[in-house]
């Protein structure tokens, strides 16, 4: 097995250094070079980047009772996902629907309110303590003790 | 260094085999190794949440059933379509639920299935819209069979298998079968008997020579008996009147009942007996075509059609007749060989024709000897 991956590699290595070399004897414009005399032409050799690479097996091949066992896992996590998915989406409709039956309320029983429920708030706000990124920490340490102040 | 992590877990689970050393060092581990741990394993985690799942849907489908109950009682305008949505819901709760469990994905691989089941009705019926029907379709609009036999834009709701004998698989459509296939496989003379004799031809020479007509699976996916109308052409036979092709008709029957657990074609009225496929020498290829119609109004009404002559054919024009509404399609393509002329000479009875080129006419006269 890891004499496979290390022949793959070789090969791998291989078209790389071809590319380091074609970069060495590049001309200056982005025109391939027709000759072949330097070996290979740049085109040709994206070519076979793109077209010729080794076909290669799948590294895992499961069968049988651990092929069903993995399937089986594969499946129940995507259900998982999926009920999860939909949990949140029906909170969200759930909180969706009591607010908007709360606002259709508010607009009969007050309209000042109303748009005041509505609009957000204008004003721009930035956080005090925020704090500058440093290379390094502070020499006192993190001080645990810390309180904001409330005004 | 990948090496000796992979030797770690295999000596973890006991002695495996060299292929199987990646599975075993995947994440799950074996169940009796980790049993007096106390911990679960993923597998384990997994079925348990396949188990409540199928235990919410199957909570869900009680509450559907006694909807469509109270909904069938009362008589509101709307009942059908209420009732037609809430059968879906109700097939969609009884697939989903059982879906996942791999026991019941084992038993399809394996191709044990009940075709009662909802699951496997699903199951059956995705597999058929995946692979078969692409590659039928392909076919079919490759070797012309469409816009000649069928409506364009027509998608098969149901699988035709064609069993012959000596092969293994149903046919795959398209492929070139050979005439004696065909002919062999019609051994035996099914029920109502064709107009030449040839048990008195064969008395004495062939034990088991008569004609079957081959073995038809009409793959579908209703639980419902709906009649079907099968009917089994060739578009390439030779018209030399108004040299071109036509259609000759080689089978039709209606009235065919089926349904998901009786798919086999037994029964129903023959309009036209079996022949077997004879592509005439001289001519290309022929494509041998089944099409399986559904009757109208959902399979329900019995239909009676009455055809004279079996060359000059028109499929869509008798289905266009009889509000037949084709559902399923599978064809072959067929050569001349010498079993041919066997068939003309024994089946059919009639001299075999051989079909050319006609002769060029002499565009300049020329002579035809050198004067000196």
């Amino acid at each position: 097995m890891l004499s496979i991956v290390r022949h793959s590699c070789q090969k791998q290595q291989n078209l790389l250094r071809q590319v380091v070399a074609v970069r060495h004897n590049s001309t200056g414009g982005a025109r391939p070079d027709n000759n072949v005399q330097n070996g290979d032409t740049r085109v040709e050799l994206i070519r076979r980047v793109l077209f010729e690479s080794p076909a290669r097996e799948p590294t895992i091949k499961l069968e049988g009772k651990a092929l069903e066992e993995h399937e089986t896992i594969e499946r129940a996590w995507k259900l998982h996902k999926m009920r999860q998915r939909e949990q949140r989406q029906q909170t969200l409709e759930r909180q969706f629907r009591s607010i908007h039956l709360a606002m259709s309320e508010l607009e009969k029983a007050s309209d000042r309110l109303f748009k005041g429920a509505i609009v957000k708030s204008r004003h721009i706000t930035y956080p005090k303590q925020a704090k500058i990124p440093t290379e390094t920490p502070s020499p006192q340490g993190w001080d645990y003790s810390y309180k904001h102040s409330t005004e | 260094m990948f090496g000796a992590w992979a030797k770690r877990a295999a000596t973890n689970h006991g002695l495996r085999s060299m292929p199987s050393r990646m599975a075993s060092a995947t994440r799950h581990a074996s169940t009796e190794a980790t049993q007096q741990s106390g911990y679960r394993t993923a597998y384990e985690e997994a079925l348990s949440l396949i188990e409540v799942d199928k235990k919410e849907r199957l909570k869900m489908l009680e509450r559907v059933d006694k909807e469509i109950t109270r909904v069938k009682k009362g008589n509101t305008p709307t009942q059908t379509a209420q009732l037609s949505a809430l059968n879906a819901v109700k097939f969609d709760l009884q697939v989903k639920s059982e879906l996942n469990d791999p026991e019941i994905r084992r038993n399809f691989s394996n191709g044990n299935l009940d075709m009662e089941r909802p699951v496997y009705r699903y199951l059956r019926q995705k597999q058929f819209e995946k692979t078969p029907r692409k590659q039928l379709l392909q076919r079919v609009s490759q070797m012309n069979v469409t816009p000649d036999l069928l409506p364009l834009g027509l998608v098969p709701t149901v699988e035709v298998n064609i069993q012959l004998k000596g092969q293994e698989g149903p046919v795959e459509p398209g492929v070139f079968t050979k005439p004696e296939q065909v002919y062999k496989e019609k051994e035996k003379l099914v029920g109502g008997g064709i107009n030449y004799s040839i048990e008195e031809h064969y008395n004495g020479k062939m034990e088991n020579t008569t004609i079957e007509v081959p073995k038809v699976d009409v793959t579908n996916f209703h639980t419902d008996k709906r009649l079907y109308t099968l009917l089994f052409v060739d578009p390439d036979s030779p018209d030399v009147a108004n040299k071109t092709y036509q259609q000759h008709c080689h089978w039709l029957i209606t009235n065919v009942p089926l349904s998901a657990t009786e798919s086999t074609v037994v029964g129903g009225d023959t309009v036209l007996d079996y022949v077997p496929p004879h592509p005439q020498k001289g001519t290309k290829y022929h494509r041998y075509t089944l099409i399986a119609y559904e009757q109208p109004n959902n399979g329900s009404e019995k239909v009676d059609i009455k055809v004279d002559k079996r060359e000059g054919f028109d499929a869509k024009s008798i289905a266009a007749q009889h509000n037949l509404q084709p559902r399923g399609v599978s064809f072959f393509r067929q050569v001349w060989d010498e079993t041919v002329t066997s068939i003309y000479n024994d089946v059919l009875r009639i001299p075999e024709p051989v079909y050319g080129k006609p002769p060029k006419p002499q565009r300049y006269i020329r002579r035809a000897v050198y004067i000196q």
